[in-house]
């Protein structure tokens, strides 16, 4: 007899999903499947909407990573309009976009995922959350709740509001940055950077002790990485071109256009969830599965550029990284986390430079032109990984046709996987038919999930309810046990 | 010395009814302006997230304005920390007014002053505006925002 392991939703993730773990008769693991069950439909109502509306409108996907679509689709609208924008708006865009990938490192590292350590992997679920966090250990909290807040004021100064902001547009961005908001924000920079020297210090302790397994194991196998790129190979957030490395530190394929990711990325959907597959096409499906994201970012680069950054990065490639890459790439999913504090450091040190470069204050900020292009494919670096938006419009502007390929998506192959190794390495097999799981194995294979902090808002599904649901099958899908906690 | 007071309208002014919180906040907003209130400060959010608590931390009286299904009139609630079993998150990050109070006090040893200003809904639709039912509400939850700025709630 077989039966099935569910976990439904995963929690503390942006969305609702639900895990499956299949078993075969004698009791061992068949199949591991992250389900994501509910459509949101944002490729099809956008169609017939002019293009200029897109970055307002895509920026209404998600309240995590507003910034990340609002962005992706000013950068369509910039081919489509066949303008480069002025210098001051990308430099604009891109303090923007670290602002935004800061805000959502801190809630993925701080509020989701560090409860599960600080707290244990048995503690109680009611307890695993801020307030867990804050009994625990209130310098981290604060830190945590202080640099997320940090990020959204920088985003909230320069696009006018915290989330859904329209700042970003086709051809630059609407406003200039005033001095004095300049000022600000760089006098904010030195508790931010205390914050974070603190915070990588507990951190590395936790690394050191009693995290070492899963730093190295927890969804730990080889797959291909995806990131952008600059002209050096350089971390790269926003401009760039596209690279692909293997587990062993080869490139697998660099200079890539987004324009022509159809050549290199294909999708899949699959019967069993509604979030679709992306995978490098060379390698077909799924054998082409790839990671997107911090992760990915820092196993792609050569350096990221700045030096506290530079030496965080070495850090990271030091502990995790694989005797067959030579040290080089880190392929535990685990590594996730502190692959965003490492992107946290970069993005800190990357605001700074930025403002105290006096050319972002200059007040020509947008180009105008009318529709010049009939199809377009804006990219850039979202926290969650790489984020496509494709668009083809009519002579008058309006969209025919529109393809969001999210970071999460991207991850969804390696998601299953991540699943299947961590409860092959951390259930018991074989399972005994009638035993409950423990929590503490349950919710070693939910945090596989929360590895990849996965945004199921901007994949495919409105944020709602999540409570945990965890059911148990026989092999003729037949009902076994269940779980529900709210 | 004046108090520092802050009020804080939650809601999504994109579906229908539930941006009352955030317009009374708005004449709050005016109301301080008008009468030279520089201790009041306001703010419009979509939903209490961990970071609020680096706002009240520096508040002596918060005043929530939110919607609410359930009221049948606008009325002041006061509002009380919330007890360690009521403070499970429905695992995700939003938080309730009385959760972002506890959260407030764990963080820094207090918790200010707090109050909650329920305004009644009826049309949670997608869309702008606010149903003439919700509509006839203003004046009372004028009266209400009034009452607790001048310290009488």
């Amino acid at each position: 007899m077989t039966r099935t392991i569910t976990i439904d939703p995963v929690t503390r993730i942006e969305g609702h999903a639900r895990i499956t773990l299949q078993l075969d008769g004698r009791g061992h693991l068949a199949d591991a499947r992250f389900q994501v069950l509910e459509v949101r439909g944002f490729e099809q109502f956008c169609v017939g909407r002019p293009f200029t509306e897109m970055a307002g409108l895509t920026s209404r996907i998600c309240g995590i990573c507003p910034v990340s679509h609002q962005l992706a689709a000013a950068r369509a609208g910039d081919k489509l309009l066949a303008v480069q924008p002025p210098d001051a708006a990308q430099r604009l865009r891109r303090l923007l976009n670290l602002a935004q990938i800061l805000q959502s490192h801190a809630l993925s590292f701080f509020y989701l995922s560090s409860p599960d350590w600080l707290l244990g992997w048995s503690s109680d679920p009611a307890r695993r959350n801020i307030f867990g966090l804050m009994a625990a250990d209130p310098e981290l909290a604060r830190g945590g709740i202080g640099l997320r807040q940090f990020g959204q004021q920088v985003i909230e100064r320069l696009g006018g509001r915290r989330i859904h902001q329209a700042w970003a547009v086709p051809g630059g961005v609407r406003t200039p940055l005033a001095p004095e908001t300049r000022d600000w924000i760089l006098a904010q920079l030195p508790q931010a950077r205390a914050t974070m020297a603190r915070v990588l210090d507990g951190y590395k302790r936790l690394l050191d002790g009693p995290l070492r397994y899963e730093q190295r194991s927890f969804g730990s196998f080889a797959s291909l990485f995806m990131a952008l790129v600059g002209p050096d190979g350089c971390w790269e957030t926003l401009d760039g071109a596209l690279r692909l490395v293997d587990s062993r530190a080869q490139v697998v394929a660099s200079a890539l256009s987004a324009d022509d990711y159809g050549r290199f990325l294909g999708e899949v959907l699959e019967d069993w969830s509604v979030l679709k597959f992306p995978y490098y096409r060379p390698l077909g499906y799924p054998k082409g599965l790839y990671r997107v994201g911090p992760l990915a970012r820092l196993n792609v680069c050569t350096a990221i550029g700045t030096p506290w950054a530079d030496a965080e990065l070495a850090d990271f490639r030091g502990r995790g990284g694989t005797p067959a890459s030579g040290g080089r790439i880190v392929t535990a999913a685990f590594a996730y986390h502190q692959a965003r504090l490492v992107e946290i450091v970069a993005c800190l040190e990357g605001i700074e430079a930025l403002l105290q470069d006096p050319r972002i204050l200059d007040r020509r900020v947008r180009a105008h032109a009318s529709l010049n292009a009939l199809e377009a494919v804006g990219v850039g670096e979202a926290p969650r990984g790489t984020l496509f938006h494709h668009y083809r419009v009519d002579d008058n502007g309006l969209l025919t046709a529109v393809n969001l390929i999210i970071a999460t998506g991207q991850n969804n192959l390696a998601m299953n996987r991540t699943v299947a190794q961590i409860a092959r390495a951390c259930l018991p097999w074989p399972l005994p038919a009638s035993a409950a799981i423990p929590e503490a194995l349950l919710n070693r294979v939910e945090a596989g999930i929360r590895c990849y902090d996965p945004c199921l808002s901007c994949s495919t599904h409105a944020a709602g309810a999540m409570p945990l649901h965890i059911e148990l099958r026989d092999a003729s899908g037949a009902l076994l046990c269940e779980t529900v906690r709210d | 010395m004046a108090s520092a007071d802050l009020v804080i309208g939650i809601g999504n002014p994109l579906r229908g009814d539930d941006g009352i919180g955030a317009l009374v906040a708005g004449q709050a907003r005016s109301l301080a302006a008008g009468a030279h209130r520089g201790n009041l400060r306001v703010q419009v959010v979509q939903q209490l997230t961990p970071e609020r608590v680096l706002d009240l931390q520096r508040a002596d009286r918060v005043l929530f304005v939110d919607a609410c299904c359930q009221a049948a009139a606008p009325c002041l609630q006061p509002l009380a920390v919330a007890q360690p079993g009521e403070l499970a998150l429905g695992l995700s990050h939003r938080l309730e007014p009385a959760q972002l109070l506890a959260l407030t006090d764990l963080l820094s040893g207090r918790a200010p002053a707090a109050t909650l200003l329920r305004l009644p809904v009826h049309v949670l639709d997608h869309g702008q505006g606010l149903s003439p039912m919700a509509r006839r509400q203003l004046p009372q939850a004028r009266r209400l925002l009034l009452q607790w700025m001048n310290g009488h709630a």
